[in-house]
């Protein structure tokens, strides 16, 4: 296990994204805040549409232009603020010290450039002065610490010559080409059957442990949250609900949200066959979100306060940890949280 | 797999090659029986211009002896005769191998309407549809690729809706049309540039800059008539496809990785946006080859277009003939060349 009071490599503060749309502004990220330490893995939970992916690409200034806007916030890298980084300077900073592999290995990669050009051109954009041998090295190095067999005739295949868990192998490849200080993972292996999702996640932890490097990693699957993050935020429609280490969220769980996502879990004490539990209700589309708290619609500990007051954004419950974490802190933003303690 | 990647190519395209020969003989054949059995072939013209002429006789007080001699009609023999000497008597598949013997040998027959060899009337007229068709593909890409390019990136700024409405005028405007346009104002009111024809009549006694600029003086006005027609196909068509590579997720990768936007476009989203327009390509060298003949015939270029159109008018078979077999052949080795092409801009075509 990671020590906890590792430096701070990526800090979000009070981050909010916005879209114009053609009914009106609609905020997709509300008031987010938190970060990333050196070699931890933070997991970001959530439905479709709750702003996990939205957050990643907004880190990145991938926001599609000219609708996302980011309209509060920073975002830290040690002194520089991303959020406030003039466009030209963006290109140095993607790639080099913030990489991305996305969802859909399958048309991630461009089609009509071989594996090998899209690898080097990595290096091109960030080390112009590194000769063709060495970039060869490289790109073969590389290769092999993702695992691909044979990498001298892989460099000159095609993305269709590949199969997915390749692809998504030659992704990571390419993201981990400048050493990144962090990598954001967004739903890695959501595209890929189970025995390449558990390759690609051994290979992630793996390669953390050897570059050092911090992950976001972006998921709905919950087991893989347990198998892979340090620390973990629960999303809900644009905002947070809990922020906790990963031991607090499973353990100490503190949101009505998280206890949802959990028992929707399938179970092997379960009995065979059984209709797996879910969360009641659909998410309200983002520009009908309710006032106060916005699970409380499908929330079955509501009571009169959620609609009229609600949790502040910047001023979450701290739960007192069970755990021997208490220094990293654990939030809940349920208003309802002391009263009950933890949700069953 | 990967180092036999040539092998499948050219037994593909010999493959393709020797798929043109069965191809060809239907379209040759099925034209070649039609032209059989439609009605108002040469002899029933030749029919009909004898009892015009006779009427015309009769009309002007029977001054001719000939006239009056035949009735206005043709005997018996000089019927056959004809029917012989355009192959008429033999049945139609017998005529069609005769025909297509003669073909192989490289003669196309004669006109039956002036006499002289089909074969030369097409090679002094395919240099001239050749070379339009060429100058309108040349421009039209120079034109529309960098254009669709500038309006995907400038998506939906003044640039694009500007440029798009005179994009969508050129659309409405059938080419011919322009052309009348063009020659009313720049030929005839202004007197700017040539009426028509390809060259001057006194083009022989020019010197070589003088006979280069007269050509281009006499292109100016047909070509953009021609470059019209196609433009705003190809400019949208480029605009579009390169709008769908550039929200696709490789592009984001690429910026992902630290490129541009600019490099991006450039070196990612631009060679996927050229596949659509490379399996056009063989398509519009036959197109062009055979030439408009609207076009043709307002600008009096006597070019592939005009010929093939008055042939069909005036049923000169032969001529009709020939130009078919010119323009299946052309077609045929243009789908070929598309092939190819996408095969040159997408790796992902594999030929089996």
């Amino acid at each position: 296990m990671t020590s906890n009071s590792g430096e701070s490599v990526l800090k979000v503060e009070d981050l909010s994204v916005t879209f114009a749309t053609e009914s009106g502004a609609i905020r997709a990220v509300d008031h987010l805040s938190f970060e990333v330490k050196r070699g931890q893995t933070l997991g970001i939970v959530g439905e479709s549409g709750c702003g996990k992916s939205v957050t990643c690409l907004a880190i990145m200034r991938l926001l599609p232009q000219p609708f996302g806007t980011i309209s509060s916030g920073r975002i830290l890298m040690k002194d520089m603020d991303i959020a406030a980084l003039p466009k030209a300077k963006l290109p140095s900073i993607r790639g080099k010290k913030i990489a991305m592999i996305f969802q859909e290995p399958m048309t991630a990669l461009n089609p009509v450039e071989t594996v090998e050009s899209q690898i080097k051109e990595v290096f091109q954009l960030h080390f112009p002065e590194m000769n063709a041998e060495a970039q060869n090295a490289e790109a073969i190095d590389l290769l092999k610490r993702v695992g691909i067999n044979a990498p001298e005739q892989r460099l000159k295949s095609y993305p269709h010559q590949l199969s997915g868990g390749m692809r998504q192998r030659v992704m990571i490849a390419m993201a981990l080409a400048c050493k990144p200080d962090v990598l954001i993972a967004d739903e890695p292996t959501t595209a890929l059957d189970v025995t390449i999702q558990a390759q690609i996640l051994e290979l992630l932890r793996d390669l953390q442990v050897s570059s050092g490097m911090s992950i976001i990693f972006i998921t709905h699957d919950l087991g893989v949250v347990a198998e892979m993050c340090d620390q973990v935020l629960v999303m809900y429609g644009g905002r947070p609900v809990e922020y906790g280490s990963v031991e607090d969220i499973f353990g100490s769980t503190s949101h009505p949200y998280t206890r949802g996502l959990l028992n929707s879990l399938p179970r092997l004490d379960a009995l065979p066959k059984s209709v797996l539990k879910t969360i009641p209700g659909m998410v309200p589309p983002l520009n009908q979100m309710p006032q106060g708290c916005r699970f409380q619609t499908r929330c079955s500990h509501k009571t009169e306060i959620c609609s009229s007051e609600g949790p502040k954004e910047n001023a979450p419950t701290k739960i007192k940890s069970k755990t021997v974490q208490e220094s990293q802190g654990h939030y809940s933003w349920c208003k309802r949280v002391d009263e009950w303690g933890n949700i069953k | 797999m990967l180092q036999c990647e040539s092998e499948p190519m050219t037994e593909y395209l010999l493959r393709r090659l020797l798929l043109i020969i069965p191809t060809f003989l239907g379209i040759t054949m099925l034209v070649f029986i039609v032209t059989r059995f439609v009605p108002g072939g040469p002899i029933e013209k030749l029919i009909l211009s004898k009892q015009m002429g006779s009427m015309d006789g009769k009309s002007s007080g029977m001054s001719s002896t000939s006239g009056r001699a035949s009735q206005g009609t043709l005997s018996e023999e000089q019927l056959e005769q004809l029917n012989a000497y355009y192959g008429f008597d033999k049945p139609v598949i017998t005529a069609y191998f005769i025909w297509l013997g003669k073909v192989l040998q490289f003669d196309l027959g004669n006109s039956t309407r002036y006499g002289e060899p089909v074969w030369d009337s097409i090679k002094s007229r395919l240099p001239i549809s050749a070379f339009y068709g060429f100058s309108t593909m040349l421009i039209t890409y120079l034109i529309c690729i960098p254009l669709g390019v500038l309006k995907a990136v400038r998506h939906k700024t003044w640039f694009d809706n500007i440029s798009s409405i005179f994009v969508f005028i050129g659309y409405a405007i059938p080419g011919y049309v322009v052309g009348i346009l063009l020659m009313v104002v720049f030929a005839s009111k202004l007197e700017w540039l040539p009426m028509g024809k390809f060259i001057s009549d006194g083009f022989e006694d020019l010197t070589t800059p003088q006979k280069i600029l007269d050509v281009i003086r006499h292109a100016v006005l047909p070509l953009t008539a021609y470059v019209v027609g196609s433009f705003a196909l190809m400019t949208f068509m480029m605009k579009n496809n390169l709008l769908d590579q550039l929200s696709s997720d490789y592009v984001r990768t690429a910026i992902a990785k630290g490129c541009s936007y600019r490099r991006a476009v450039v070196m990612h989203a631009f060679r996927n946006s050229l596949i659509p327009l490379a399996t056009n390509f063989g398509n519009n060298i036959a197109f062009l080859l055979s030439g408009s003949f609207l076009i043709e015939k307002i600008f009096n270029i006597d070019g592939m277009g005009l010929l093939g159109y008055e042939s069909i008018v005036e049923r000169d078979y032969p001529i009709v003939m020939g130009v078919l077999v010119i323009s299946a052949l052309l077609q045929l080795t243009g789908n070929i060349l598309s092939d190819i092409c996408v095969a040159i801009v997408d790796p992902r075509i594999q030929f089996r």
